[in-house]
């Protein structure tokens, strides 16, 4: 699904990411662990096309083409989702309204007829249910006003409405209690399935007693030193990072 | 004919525009009769060429009254010269003076006491004379009696280029509340126009203006709070374009003890224009328990449009809630990426961060059909 093959990138000039090399499979669930500031952010950023992440050597092979040309949204249609560490508020836009235009803009790209206002309604109303949000989530603008925890569930909401192919989450179990990371846990494990591929950016071991990772890669300085197992990321927990530099 | 003469540029609410960018305005422009039929819907109230036409059955059944300017003053309708004499200081403002001393076209509209209005009431004023020399003087008198409620939409076409003058005063009486929307057509016009307006015990103006498509405008705006109750809630949105210049001026008089006034402004400017905002709430000393709120927002689309911000509040008691506020920016970059992040083209997410700047401003448009009309005009002029 996904080739990262000797990438060079970072914000405008600036180096960043270092030499990455990283293969995944459809069907796999890779997490990527790391120290504060070491690249991890800016890798889930370089993939979903952010402007100013630059690329200078390397490429990105996804579905066995090149995608480091495509616009954030081009890469929205082929399958890339990105769930924001930091989701922005944007006051006045309507979360319905917002999320119906984005699953008509994909489905547009796949030449695919518009959804229906009511049958998206229904759908809408079915994932909050799932996520644990009330339905007048509906009503609110995008963000604006959401605790942490509401954020990082909304962002599970439109991975579950976009239907992606490669889902990165960047921080997804930060601002979340321990309630919340099983519910959301259990959103993103009834998502998964043989043709979805997951890159997981995370500090704790704790989501992962949910969500049982295929790989674990440790990030440093923009370079991934080491990968392993779920074992690894219990093995980090204990030990910190001290030992692999 | 009499030359206008340049105003003073000293005077503060014409800081941002200087008054030889109307220097074509020379000489007073006559108009020809033109005959013409234009048939008014239920609450319509048709206007062509500063001539009232006809009136609706609701206007008509509700007993809502439309005269003449000159026939309203020169018959002392309703006392109407008293009304006028109530508003103070004029600002030494020379195109004032110029449009009461010699006003061409107008009218005078009345609301009875006790009207409950359920439907709005459309005033269409349509100018399709007029050229780019000769000045147009409309006076305008709004007259909305005790105990009324009124939702006035007002659409002014004004077809071809031309510049116009304009004086509205606008009374609002005991426990009444007027609501004005304003949509206007101006393409290529140079407007000047004054807005003045009382309120009184216990009654509210509603003022909605949506300035758009235009030459070159000045608009000044001077609401007075006259009695306890008395409110003003105000709520514009100027989306400049092209080369366009817009500059309004909106003052609030607080003269009474628990007076409130409420003024929310946003600016859009795109390419070369220029967009002014100059507020000032001034609440004197003998008005207790007021409260002034000023709320300003602006988005400059291009690096070569300008927009300038100055809202004041001018606070002579201490015993009021105020605040104010004001913020310029371009769309937040990491909005669009968010949007685009999600499959959403550039130029939807674009439209999609500007309808949002824009409907918090229509939403305060209580009148649902008003708000989807105007909603769809803004669309169509975004989309240019």
């Amino acid at each position: 699904m996904l080739k990262i093959k000797n990438l060079n990138a970072g914000v405008d000039d600036k180096n960043i990411l270092n030499n990455i090399n990283l293969n995944i499979n459809s069907g796999e669930f890779h997490v990527i662990m790391g120290t504060n500031g070491t690249g991890k952010s800016t890798l889930g950023n370089v993939l979903a096309g952010k402007d100013n992440y630059n690329i200078h050597s390397g490429d990105i092979i996804y579905k066995n083409k090149s995608i480091i040309d495509l616009s954030p949204d081009e890469r929205a249609h082929e399958g890339i989702f990105m769930s924001f560490q930091y989701p922005v508020s944007i006051p006045g836009v309507n979360t319905m309204h917002f999320l119906r235009t984005a699953v008509n803009s994909i489905r547009k790209s796949k030449n695919q007829d518009e959804i229906e206002p009511g049958d998206f309604i229904k759908l809408f109303k079915e994932k909050l249910e799932l996520i644990g949000l009330k339905s007048e989530f509906s009503k609110r603008s995008v963000n604006d006003g959401f605790s942490g925890g509401e954020k990082k569930r909304f962002e599970i909401i439109q991975m579950l409405l976009l239907n992606p192919d490669l889902i990165i989450l960047d921080e997804t179990d930060s601002g979340l209690d321990i309630d919340a990371i099983r519910i959301v846990s259990n959103g993103i494990n009834a998502f998964r399935d043989k043709n979805k591929s997951f890159i997981l950016i995370t500090h704790y071991n704790r989501i992962l007693n949910y969500l049982k990772p295929d790989f674990v890669h440790v990030m440093l300085n923009g370079t991934i030193v080491k990968s392993g197992g779920r074992e690894l990321a219990v093995e980090l927990e204990e030990k910190g990072y001290e030992w692999i530099k | 004919m009499d030359k206008i003469i340049a105003k003073d540029s000293n005077i503060e609410n014409w800081k941002y525009t200087n008054s030889s960018q109307f220097k074509t305005f020379k000489n007073i422009f006559s108009f020809n009769t033109v005959e013409k039929k234009i048939i008014p819907k239920n609450n319509e109230i048709i206007i062509y060429n500063g001539q009232i036409i006809n009136s609706g059955a609701y206007i008509v059944k509700n007993n809502i009254k439309i005269y003449n300017i000159n026939e309203a003053i020169s018959q002392k309708i309703n006392q109407i010269q008293d009304k006028i004499n109530q508003f103070s200081s004029f600002k030494n403002d020379q195109y004032i003076e110029e449009n009461l001393k010699n006003y061409n076209i107008g009218y005078y509209l009345y609301f009875p006491k006790n009207l409950i209005l359920k439907d709005k009431i459309v005033i269409k004023n349509i100018i399709e004379q007029g050229n780019e020399t000769e000045y147009i003087n409309l006076r305008i008198l709004i007259d909305c009696d005790e105990n009324s409620k009124v939702t006035i939409l007002n659409e002014e076409e004004f077809l071809n280029k031309k510049c116009i003058n304009i004086v509205n005063q606008c009374f609002v009486n005991n426990n009444s509340s007027l609501e004005i929307i304003n949509k206007s057509n101006k393409t290529d016009t140079k407007q000047i126009y004054n807005f003045f307006s009382l309120v009184n015990y216990n009654s509210t103006l509603k003022y909605h203006t949506i300035d758009i498509n235009s030459n070159l405008v000045k608009n000044n705006y001077f609401i007075d709070l006259n009695s306890i109750g008395s409110t003003c809630l105000f709520n514009g949105l100027n989306i400049s374009k092209y080369k366009e210049h817009f500059d309004n001026y909106i003052e609030i008089n607080h003269k009474h003890s628990k007076t409130i006034s409420n003024l929310n402004y946003k600016i859009i400017a795109d390419h070369k224009s220029k967009s002014n905002f100059f507020a000032k709430s001034i609440i004197n000393e003998k008005c207790s328990e007021s409260q002034a709120y000023q709320k300003n927002n602006n988005l400059i689309l291009s690096d070569k449009a300008k927009i300038n911000a100055n809202p004041q509040l001018e606070i002579y008691n201490d015993d009021v809630q105020c605040s104010h506020g004001s913020a310029t920016g371009q769309i937040d970059e990491e909005a669009i990426f968010y949007l685009r992040s999600r499959g959403i083209k550039l130029d939807l997410a674009k439209q999609l961060i500007l309808n949002s700047f824009i409907n918090e401003i229509l939403e305060e448009i209580q009148n649902i059909e008003i708000q989807k009309d105007l909603k769809e005009t803004l669309d169509n002029y975004m989309a240019l």
